[in-house]
């Protein structure tokens, strides 16, 4: 297959994450997909939560207010918010509203085979389409053996799926959404994947 | 919910298809990048984050913001990911990618993938508990 340029992936993958946001009203990432299906168990109890949340906002507010009383006494009503400093201030603090967007997991499910799709479509269009017991001639280079490697993709997808939830998000949710809003923490994990990633390609290639 | 799986299900195909024609789940090419050999993804990469920043710079307000913080996993975490990439070329997205190429030994990625993230959510539920704010999964 030929590949596109790179300004012409550039805008393609840019313009692309735009949409995501736009038609999702979420930012692109595919590592929570992964999470909502691992936690599908959960996801009655998610639904209800977001139900609830989104329902009857009053009951919430004076659930939490009654709790509240509860456990610290009437005496709480009286604190004045403007005397305590480095806390939010009542009068100019925006009106929070609880709200909590519910996806079933079968949808990230989907998300996730239909890029299988959508990346046959672009073999099947470019090339003549088969099927490889072999990664690429490098990866074949790199591991000699089917066995051997086959093992590596095993150990290596365990420490991708561990690593991305352990980081809180992969290439789309750090990498390309979080770098393009300067979040400190997406900039961190960027600079640290990319940077063990290249330090164990430049030595695997070493070695082999 | 149908809107849902429309909505989703076109993007997933979308995605997989640019992805596909960037040449971003090709292993000789991730390898590639690492290895500054060839820097045409590098370039691609931090192009479309360049689109996406000045987008959410023109459109501000319009654009939901990431709820990502540094959190005690975050260092770990992205050097395992980053170790395994190498190894595998993939990312949680880019094994379906290379699956829908025909490329076979992705499915041990895939499983790889599956595996390490019902370890992480067991070991987190059992050891680690703080927040980590994942990707907007709910």
């Amino acid at each position: 297959m030929e590949y596109w340029s790179w300004w012409l992936g550039a805008l393609a993958l840019g313009l692309f994450a735009v949409v995501f946001s736009l038609l999702t009203g979420k930012p692109l990432g595919v590592s929570g997909s992964w999470l909502s299906i691992a936690r599908r168990k959960d996801d009655a109890l998610l639904k209800a939560s977001a139900d609830v949340l989104d329902s009857d906002q009053d009951m919430i507010k004076d659930e939490l207010m009654s709790m509240t009383m509860a456990e610290f006494g009437k005496d709480v009503l009286d604190v004045n918010p403007q005397r305590r400093e480095g806390e939010a201030n009542a009068e100019v603090t925006e009106k929070f509203e609880m709200k909590q967007d519910y996806t079933h997991w079968t949808v990230h499910v989907l998300f996730l085979v239909t890029m299988f799709f959508g990346s046959y479509i672009a073999s099947i269009t470019t090339t003549d389409f088969s099927l490889s017991f072999e990664l690429s001639t490098i990866h074949s280079e790199i591991f000699e053996n089917n066995g051997e490697a086959w093992l590596a993709l095993l150990f290596g997808g365990m420490m991708v799926g561990f690593g991305t939830q352990m980081a809180g998000g992969c290439t789309s949710g750090h990498g390309l959404s979080g770098c393009a809003q300067l979040i400190p923490a997406s900039l961190l994990s960027t600079v640290i994947f990319f940077g063990c990633a290249t330090l164990l390609t430049i030595f695997m290639n070493f070695m082999s | 919910m149908f809107r849902k799986y429309l909505i989703y299900g076109s993007l997933g195909t979308v995605m997989g298809y640019i992805l596909a024609r960037m040449g971003f789940a090709d292993y000789d090419e991730i390898n590639k990048m690492f290895a500054f050999v060839d820097v045409r993804l590098l370039l691609s990469f931090a192009g479309s984050v360049a689109i996406l920043m000045l987008f959410g710079i023109v459109f501000r307000g319009r654009f939901p913001r990431q709820n990502k913080f540094v959190q005690p996993g975050t260092i770990p975490g992205s050097m395992l990911f980053g170790f395994g990439w190498a190894v595998t070329g993939a990312c949680p997205s880019l094994v379906f990618v290379q699956l829908g190429q025909g490329k076979l030994p992705a499915i041990m990625t895939l499983f790889g993938i599956y595996i390490g993230v019902v370890l992480y959510r067991k070991i987190h539920a059992k050891y680690f508990l703080w927040d980590v704010g994942s990707c907007s999964s709910s």
